[in-house]
């Protein structure tokens, strides 16, 4: 059985600009201004963090989390400067960018409190503007085929999260090693299936065995291989077309 | 079959496509975005899950700053040392309620009124009791550092805050089981086993009773007996929760989290509720719990597992539970029978619904509904019941509660 969806549509016409648009620029300038303000603020997470408890959120160690927001808000910084060139950027490195901002964006709430509202608020929008000026099709397309993928290696940042919280320090190097591991491997190349999915389970099993009564690691652990398997395909995951039959 | 849609047009090449051109995708392909839609979903629940491991240190329980005291109180050898080992006492909800004063020979032991925990405590019998726990830890540090401890409570009637001074005098040093036991105690809310606890056994708990004249425990070992006094407890724990005031106020000194562990380095928490590792680890993912919540859990507990499980209670009687003085030597004993417990293996949970309730209605000017039923229980005319407690083999190890460190609480 088939069913079909007519669809009519013109042609997309892709732009063709040898500037960058308007959301280029946008995003370029909010994600600096945006990474500035973080640095800024996690300068002064470190700096006077334990007199101002509220606005820092209140946190215990002012001084790691105060640079942690400063490392996180670089990269950032680094990443709206990508998106200061002439032209449009290419798709992969759109989504470098996207996560680039999204990351430091949504992490630094929980580093430095409200000293991040600003910041964060501005990252976001730039993240959200970054798409937009590219073709936002060969974006989705992109992310569309590459979707299980980023789902691992989001599992294998779950992992590390997890692990950088744990004691004793044994277990913390099993987890952030397991993690980062992870994360790196449904990007391998697809010739080593095999090893690539014992090395998952080799990252992953470790730090949930040691750590079973968290709930989350053993989840992690059973997901990643899971869903790492379906990604390690010879051929990319292609969308099948058919001419319409009458 | 197979599906088309606008979307799938998208990700194709742009030769292929026309204005009226149908784009049909396969059953297979859109099962798998289905699958990869929930897949992705499971995966956004396992980072939330992941999350709260993180944030709320499912995976570092019992260490950090807020624990650091545990591992360090043998450290200094001096008289600071000695409220090392008192700031790791048993005291009412973890409220900490004190401060030291250190001189090279002598340390000053005080009651911190901002540390009170309102209409559970009006008439600050468990504060002192708790101070008399510290005190009880301090003296046996004091004697283990090669110091002549000689305390004084109640030394200065102007000030009732000053609840002792002890003197630090040249001496030996005198270690013993109950001081190396001072960094294992902890309050054990969890199950207790089947094992029960010998008279014997009970009696060597008590047996350390030097200069404690006027104190005494009654135990309740029998069946009848345990089951009056949980039967009471129980009551008198669904009179706290049914008690709004009572009940804010015992929430007011419950962590939810690690950081308001972190935070405030005191007050009760879920690692120390007794609860097993993957019911604990449930807890600290899922959102915190209200005060209502709470209540109930806590009522559950009692009912379910403190009271249900309990080998033997013991009941700490003094003379005249007002006096500040026998209460102080009432901590001083329940300090030293916890210590003497955690020797022998056993675990100790203080139970103090019964005298709480009991205060309360005092205060408030309620009929006495607790105090009788309770006096009748205990048979031993002339005397009142201080602290209350039950006993036994502990079904799991019991957790750290978190300290503030030395510099908070000297000064």
């Amino acid at each position: 059985m088939t069913i079909r969806r007519n669809t009519i549509r013109q042609n997309t016409i892709r732009q063709n600009t040898s500037s960058p648009n308007t959301s280029q620029r946008l995003a370029a300038r909010l994600g600096l201004a945006g990474a500035i303000l973080g640095m800024l603020a996690g300068l002064t997470q470190m700096a006077i963090g334990t007199r101002i408890p509220d606005w820092a959120g209140a946190k215990d160690d002012t001084i790691a989390l105060g640079a942690l927001t400063i490392v996180l808000s670089a990269i950032a910084a680094l990443a709206a400067t990508r998106l200061r060139t002439p032209e449009p950027l290419p798709v992969a490195a759109s989504v470098a960018v996207v996560i680039a901002f999204a990351v430091p964006a949504v992490l630094c709430f929980t580093t430095v409190g409200r000293l991040w509202y600003l910041p964060g608020t501005m990252l976001l929008v730039a993240c959200g503007s970054t798409p937009a000026a590219g073709d936002t099709r060969d974006l989705l397309a992109v992310v569309g085929a590459n979707w299980a993928r980023g789902l691992v290696s989001l599992l294998g940042a779950f992992v590390v999260l997890m692990a950088v919280s744990a004691t004793p320090i044994s277990t913390l190097v099993l987890g952030v090693g397991g993690g980062l591991v992870v994360m790196a491997a449904p990007w391998v190349s697809t010739q080593t299936r095999p090893v690539v999915v014992v090395a998952m389970l080799m990252a992953a099993l470790p730090f949930a065995g040691v750590t079973w009564w968290s709930i989350a690691s053993p989840l992690v652990a059973l997901l990643a291989p899971t869903i790492g398997i379906t990604t390690l395909r010879r051929t990319p995951v292609r969308l099948e077309r058919h001419q319409h039959q009458p | 079959m197979t599906v088309a849609s606008e979307h799938d047009r998208d990700l194709g090449d742009p030769n292929d496509v026309s204005d009226e051109q149908d784009v049909v995708v396969s059953r297979r392909s859109m099962l798998r975005r289905v699958g990869l839609g929930a897949v992705a979903v499971v995966v956004a629940g396992a980072g939330v899950a992941s999350y709260r491991v993180y944030d709320n240190g499912v995976l570092d329980a019992g260490s950090g700053e807020p624990y650091d005291p545990w591992l360090h109180w043998r450290d200094d050898p001096g008289p600071a040392g000695t409220v090392a080992a008192a700031i790791l006492a048993a005291n009412p909800h973890n409220s900490q309620s004190w401060t030291f004063a250190v001189a090279s020979s002598r340390v000053d032991v005080y009651a911190d009124p901002t540390r009170r925990t309102g209409t559970l405590d009006p008439l600050l019998r468990e504060q002192h009791i708790g101070l008399g726990c510290a005190l009880e830890n301090l003296v046996l540090a004091a004697a283990a550092r090669g110091y002549d401890p000689t305390v004084a409570l109640m030394p200065t009637t102007s000030d009732p805050t000053h609840v002792a001074t002890v003197e630090l005098a040249a001496g030996e040093p005198q270690s013993s089981s109950l001081y190396d036991a001072i960094g294992d105690r902890h309050s054990n809310r969890g199950p207790y086993t089947d094992s029960g606890v010998s008279d014997e056994l009970l009696a060597a708990l008590t047996a350390p009773m030097a200069g404690l004249d006027g104190v005494e425990v009654r135990w309740f070992t029998t069946d009848a007996d345990k089951a009056a006094l949980g039967d009471l407890l129980v009551e008198a724990t669904e009179a706290i929760v049914a008690d709004a005031q009572q009940s804010s106020d015992s929430f007011e000194w419950f962590r939810n989290n690690r950081d308001d562990i972190d935070r405030h380095m005191d007050g009760l928490t879920l690692d120390a509720q007794g609860l097993d590792q993957l019911t604990l680890t449930m807890a600290k993912i899922l959102p915190a719990t209200s005060r209502s919540a709470g209540d109930q859990f806590w009522l559950t507990q009692t009912r379910t597992v403190h009271t249900r499980t309990a080998a033997a209670y013991g009941i700490v009687t003094v003379v005249d539970t007002d006096d500040p003085v026998q209460r102080l030597d009432g901590g001083r004993l329940t300090q030293r029978i916890h210590l003497a417990a955690t020797s022998s293996g056993l675990a100790l949970q203080y139970m103090n619904q019964i005298t709480e309730r009991i205060d309360r209605e005092r205060t408030t000017g309620t009929a006495a509904t607790f105090a009788p039923r309770l006096e009748r229980l205990l048979a031993r005319p002339g005397r009142q019941p201080l602290a209350t407690f039950r006993i036994g083999f502990p079904a799991r190890v019991a957790r750290r509660s978190p300290r503030r460190p030395l510099a908070e609480v000297t000064r």
